[in-house]
């Protein structure tokens, strides 16, 4: 539970704030003038801090709608992200924030309508092009949403543009702002999976697979699109056992007409973030396994890659038309 | 290949370390943690209890004694990245409860109006607090704030030696009104901190769990030395070493290091044989869970 909030000045007056705070009645509130006051500073300790991470209410200011890092995205023409939250609730071990930032509090930036504008003015500029928004690539998009709410603001503006695509990228099962309002059918709702064991041991705090595949169940139940994310994909022992039984596990459940597409990808690391992260997890077995180092990235390099991508496509291929499936590589 | 050289264990005196302004303020701490005087004559009087591995230093008031005693006690008593640097003292206030112990959160400086946010809170022993540091005395306070004269300099510059989450700032408020402010004494100083040392112990036994994991994250053990110094590692290797060490205990936390090392016969085999065994295991295999 968050004990403290730490709010910026200009936004303490605002509606959503003020709602915000309300949830947290008992939280110490101090006020800031920026967030980049606090958040990343020199010399924090980010395994620390995630053990108690504070909330940190702001407002962004710009650059509220980014293009996708290569390797990022589906088949659309443009692809673009954007992140209302840096830091996540859940602690995975792999997570590339962990790396990102020195910082595991929550930034929560309230001004949710300079979000939707700025949407709305890429969707103006081309109207003619495929796009795909994507949520959840700084935070989990749904993990949070009893507090924020974003997701729920932020659904009906892509219900009156039919053709833009967003995608929610989550572990939450949380389903509550999905399952009170029709389906949008040009929302993905994209869970990412993994093994069961693997994610016991990796996917601190968050629902087990299983409750993730009934609660992608549901939503396809209810008429929403599903997006299933194998990433990343974890060089381990027995993967393909392991990867094989993921697999059925989910077409058993989900009607394969639900499903919208399918993305995996291998884990990789930028090499500094990669240096970082095992500084501070020294003691995580997940990174003591031999990877290869290029020029920019780390990874378990190409041979495995490949071998557990096409494992991974042969498997999805058996059930799912391939041109659904996708691959993400980020440093191809 | 450098022949002969030594890798030496390096073994810090201090867990904890106490910066703390006055005498009055750190005699409870000194009689409660059984600190001995290392230094007393030095120009920062400083104590400590080796078996706790906890150190005390006197700052003297202001910001330039707490900067200049925490480099001083830093390089006399050879802290270490882990060490929880933690500043006790009393604070001005115009609300709150004289006595009252409060965990500062945000530090403000007033002479410049940089902020400062120290230490992992420790809401459920003590409320949460902002400080203003000031380089004189005032009776003129703010409602929502405590007021000292070394808080925003300890912040900065303790989290330098170690990090801002092992920064820790105390405060006990010890006057709410002009009045009380002309009759801060010794005496008063010493009841006051006494007056809280059941729940600071607390607070330090919840400190030591954190510095005793940053310890296992970032020290070297020992047996890394003993290997270090058996064979004749160069610079290069010795950092080779002790990656490939770190990603091997990570996978076997309970094997002998040393007996793993018997086959080798020179530093690079034993770089060899921990890599090795790593490539023969693979992430998730049951024995190791």
């Amino acid at each position: 539970m968050v004990d403290t909030i730490f709010v910026e000045e200009e936004i303490v007056g605002f509606l959503r704030t003020q709602e915000i705070l309300s949830k947290f009645p008992r939280a110490k509130l101090l006020k800031i003038e920026r967030y980049q006051e606090i958040f990343n500073r020199r010399n924090q300790n980010f395994r620390i801090q995630k053990r108690q991470p504070a909330l940190i209410l702001a407002k962004k200011y710009n650059n509220f709608v980014l293009p996708t890092p290569d390797g990022f995205g589906l088949a659309s023409q443009k692809n673009f992200y954007f992140s209302h939250m840096y830091n996540c609730i859940y602690d995975c071990r792999y997570c590339f924030l962990q790396g990102l930032y020195s910082s595991a509090n929550y930034v929560l930036f309230v001004n949710y309508d300079d979000f939707h504008a700025a949407i709305e003015e890429k969707i103006k500029s081309s109207p003619e092009e495929k796009m795909t928004f994507f949520s959840g690539y700084d935070c989990d998009s749904l993990a949070f949403e009893k507090i924020s709410g974003f997701v729920a603001s932020t659904i009906p503006l892509f219900r009156s543009h039919p053709k833009v695509e967003l995608e929610l990228r989550t572990k939450s099962v949380q389903l509550e702002p999905l399952l009170s309002c029709k389906p949008v059918k040009n929302c993905i709702i994209a869970f990412s999976l993994m093994p069961e064991g693997l994610a016991k041991q990796l996917d601190n705090k968050t629902p087990s697979v299983s409750r993730r595949i009934a609660a992608l169940g549901r939503l396809a139940d209810e008429g929403w699109p599903i997006g299933l994310r194998f990433d990343p994909l974890i060089y381990s022992e027995s993967w393909k056992d392991r990867y094989k039984e993921l697999v059925r596990s989910v077409v058993n459940r989900i009607p394969v007409d639900a499903i919208h597409s399918v993305s995996y990808g291998p884990l990789r690391y930028p090499k500094k973030m990669f240096g970082d992260i095992i500084k501070l997890y020294p003691d995580e077995s997940l990174f003591s396994y031999p990877m290869e180092a290029n020029q920019n990235f780390v990874s378990y390099g190409q041979e495995v890659e490949k071998k557990m991508s096409d494992y991974l496509i042969n498997e999805l291929s058996k059930y799912i038309n391939s041109e659904k499936l996708f691959q993400c590589v980020i440093g191809d | 290949m450098v022949r002969g050289r030594t890798y030496n264990f390096s073994d810090t005196k201090c867990d904890i370390c106490w910066v703390v302004a006055l005498r009055a303020e750190a005699k409870p701490l000194i009689s409660k943690f059984d600190l001995e005087p290392l230094s007393e004559k030095s120009i920062f009087p400083i104590y400590e209890n080796k078996k706790i591995r906890q150190v005390l230093v006197i700052s003297g008031v202001g910001q330039l004694n707490s900067a200049a005693a925490i480099a001083f006690v830093a390089g006399k008593c050879n802290t270490a990245p882990w060490t929880a640097w933690i500043n006790i003292g009393i604070a001005g206030s115009c609300g709150g409860s004289l006595g009252d112990l409060l965990q500062v959160i945000k530090v403000t400086n007033h002479r410049n109006s940089k902020s400062s946010f120290p230490g992992f809170r420790f809401s459920q022993f003590v409320p949460l607090a902002q400080l203003e540091t000031l380089d004189a005395p005032s009776a003129s306070y703010k409602a929502d704030r405590l007021y000292d004269m070394e808080g925003a300099a300890f912040a900065e510059i303790a989290s330098r030696f170690s990090s801002n989450e092992l920064t820790f700032i105390f405060k006990i408020i010890s006057d709410t009104t002009r009045s009380e402010l002309s009759q801060i004494k010794g005496v008063n100083v010493e009841k006051l901190v006494d007056h809280n040392i059941d729940i600071i112990e607390l607070l330090v036994k919840d400190i030591g769990e954190l510095v005793d994991d940053e310890k296992k994250r970032l020290e070297i053990p020992k047996e890394v030395y003993t290997i270090l110094n058996q064979y004749h590692f160069s610079v290069t290797r010795s950092r080779q070493l002790i990656q490939s060490y770190r990603r091997w205990r990570a996978v076997f936390p309970d094997k002998s290091f040393r007996d793993l090392c018997t086959k080798a016969r020179t530093a690079k085999d034993v770089i060899t044989i921990l890599e090795e065994t790593l490539s023969s295991t693979s992430f998730g295999e049951e024995s190791q869970w």
